[in-house]
């Protein structure tokens, strides 16, 4: 067993092309597992937390081996877990890599695009974006773009604001929000430059529009 | 370094036996903590307090359902708000016990499951986001761990139904009381590190030296984001490159670094309260609040050694009132008392 070094595992690594990410990630785990348990000292010391020696068995309480290997589990799982999202760069949940605010998405101005929902009142029918979190909870502005996003095939959108509009109006209706009535609601997609003033917040460089749905349940495109 | 000197090493970090109390006593925080943080959030903080409360998420429309990786592979579905409502009351009950220690085998477990169930239905509608898996790993460790042991109501319970002097006795120390702690700790760094490696490998030394950092700041002033900047002390900082470029090489280098916490003591003192700024930063300058994580940040403070402390000044502080108060006694009975006016004898009524 001592001939297995890093350049083994290294090896391995560099397999990724031949053989399947996790094959390769459970072939290493199996390795070291078997380099430890192959060796009667290693093994010993792996056991150690479950053996108490001779001057102390009246102060410390060994765990039983049971619960090592159920604490090695634990660990295993959550950590294994962990490494091998971030090392395939996915993200199964509650397992992640953890990408929050890592893209260089925007160019060097700041430019950046949104989808955004306005809703069209009665009288005066000027629109007004819907951009306080307290308008369609429990979706914020973060979640709210994604879910969207996934939605702007033709049939689903239409579901989909009309949803958002009902919501909009149940949320007023309960008193969450002072929002005025709505006679429909407006999905755009909207540009922005930032600025350090968000001066232009009510002034996106562009919108397109994507969709609109009536409170009277007809919607169009 | 041999790998047998590895591995002791490894034992002792992990497994070094300890008494049960500051387990328990972390198992009261982080229990205690999400009780009242679930609890009352929605009540006190009405702008984005409704994040913590899951039965809303029980009448959006599934058009939106897009299940997070451990949902789909359970089949789970989005389940009305009706049963929402039951699954989140036995889930706060739940930590309420496991917080006080009562049934807290089954009490911690429930607490795991159902807090599953209910953090991964948001992020099944649309995003996913970061600030509750170090509570779902922790809550999944103490599930397992021997919280209960020391501090709990079942501790109590035991000793008092105890027959034998040594039923009646604390548990003795072990290293089934380390592991959960030290599990905790080296999730919060490979959090932290991924985090960290994820800006480099998407972006590089880029993410500090461009201006990335300030457009992330001044975006969040556009209404984009799961709740609203505390301050506007961000669109201040982006009006400076240099400023933003420090931030991003502040957050980034704490990241990465954060791992150190886990073998240097003395970084500790550094690096756990600098995470939990850079978090608070996070929530006052761009919106996104990670409370729960902040929190999860405690289980690095030694609360046996807080309390034995506290223990002891109250008893220092007992202790000198004591004496003070014997003290006065003594000098109140040194001083001379004044004579008595002359009252005269009352006749016998004999």
């Amino acid at each position: 067993m001592s001939k297995i070094g890093p350049q083994f595992f290294a090896g391995l690594l560099f397999a990724d092309g031949v053989f399947n990410r996790k094959l390769i990630f459970g072939v290493c785990v199996l390795t070291l597992l078997a380099v430890i348990f192959l060796n009667r000292e290693l093994r010993a010391v792996f056991w150690a937390p479950s053996r108490v020696a001779s001057g102390d068995a009246s102060t410390v309480c060994p765990m039983t081996k049971g619960r090592l290997l159920a604490a090695y589990a634990v660990a295993a799982v959550i950590i294994g877990g962990s490494f091998y999202d971030f090392a395939a760069d996915r993200e199964t949940w509650p397992f992640s890599q953890y990408p929050m605010f890592s893209f260089i998405d925007a160019p060097p101005s700041g430019k950046f695009t949104i989808l955004r929902l306005y809703g069209v009142p009665p009288q005066p029918s000027v629109e007004f974006p819907l951009d306080r979190n307290e308008y369609l909870e429990p979706f914020d502005n973060s979640r709210l773009q994604n879910a969207l996003e996934r939605n702007t095939g033709q049939q689903q959108l239409a579901i989909a604001l009309k949803d958002c509009l009902q919501r909009y109006d149940a949320l007023r209706a309960a008193g969450i929000h002072q929002g005025p009535a709505l006679q429909s609601l407006r999905l755009y997609r909207v540009t922005w430059t930032p600025n350090p003033q968000a001066s232009n917040l009510y002034a996106p460089d562009s919108r397109k529009f994507l969709g609109e749905v009536f409170e009277t349940g007809s919607s169009e495109r | 370094m041999s790998m047998k000197s590895i591995l002791r090493r490894w034992n002792h970090f992990w497994f070094e036996p300890v008494a049960p109390d500051n387990l328990g006593l972390c198992r009261i925080i982080l229990y205690g903590s999400m009780f009242l943080f679930y609890v009352f959030t929605p009540w006190l903080f009405k702008s984005w307090g409704w994040h913590e409360d899951f039965a809303l998420w029980g009448n959006v429309s599934r058009v939106f359902w897009s299940p997070v990786w451990l949902l789909a592979t359970l089949h789970l579905p989005p389940l009305p708000t009706s049963y929402l409502l039951v699954i989140q009351s036995v889930w706060r009950v739940a930590l309420f016990l496991s917080c006080v220690g009562l049934l807290t085998r089954v009490s911690t477990a429930v607490s795991f499951i159902c807090g599953v169930y209910l953090m991964g239905l948001p992020n099944s509608f649309g995003r996913t986001h970061h600030l509750d898996q170090l509570l779902i790993w922790a809550f999944l460790v103490m599930a397992v761990s021997r919280c209960g042991d020391a501090w709990s109501i079942d501790a109590l319970v035991r000793k008092a139904r105890g027959r034998t002097a040594t039923a009646q006795q604390d548990p003795l120390p072990s290293g089934e009381y380390t592991w959960p702690v030290h599990l905790i700790w080296v999730i919060s760094a490979i959090i932290y590190l991924e985090a960290g490696l994820s800006k480099l490998r998407h972006s590089g030394m880029s993410w500090v030296t461009t201006d990335m950092m300030r457009n992330y700041l001044m975006r969040a002033y556009y209404h984009v984001s799961d709740s609203e900047p505390l301050t506007s002390w961000g669109l201040f900082i982006a009006q400076s490159h240099h400023l933003s470029k420090l931030f991003a090489a502040g957050a980034l280098m704490l990241e990465v670094g954060f791992v150190i916490a886990l073998f240097s003591r003395r970084s500790r003192w550094v690096l756990v309260p600098g995470v939990v700024a850079m978090q608070t930063g996070i929530a006052a300058l761009m919106g996104p609040n990670f409370y729960q994580m902040i929190m999860c940040q405690a289980m690095w403070v030694p609360w046996d050694r807080v309390v034995r402390w506290l223990a002891g000044r109250v008893n220092d502080l007992a202790e000198s009132g004591q004496h003070r108060g014997i003290e006065r006694a003594g000098q109140v009975a040194a001083i001379p008392e004044p004579p008595l006016p002359h009252t005269p004898k009352a006749p016998s009524t004999r």
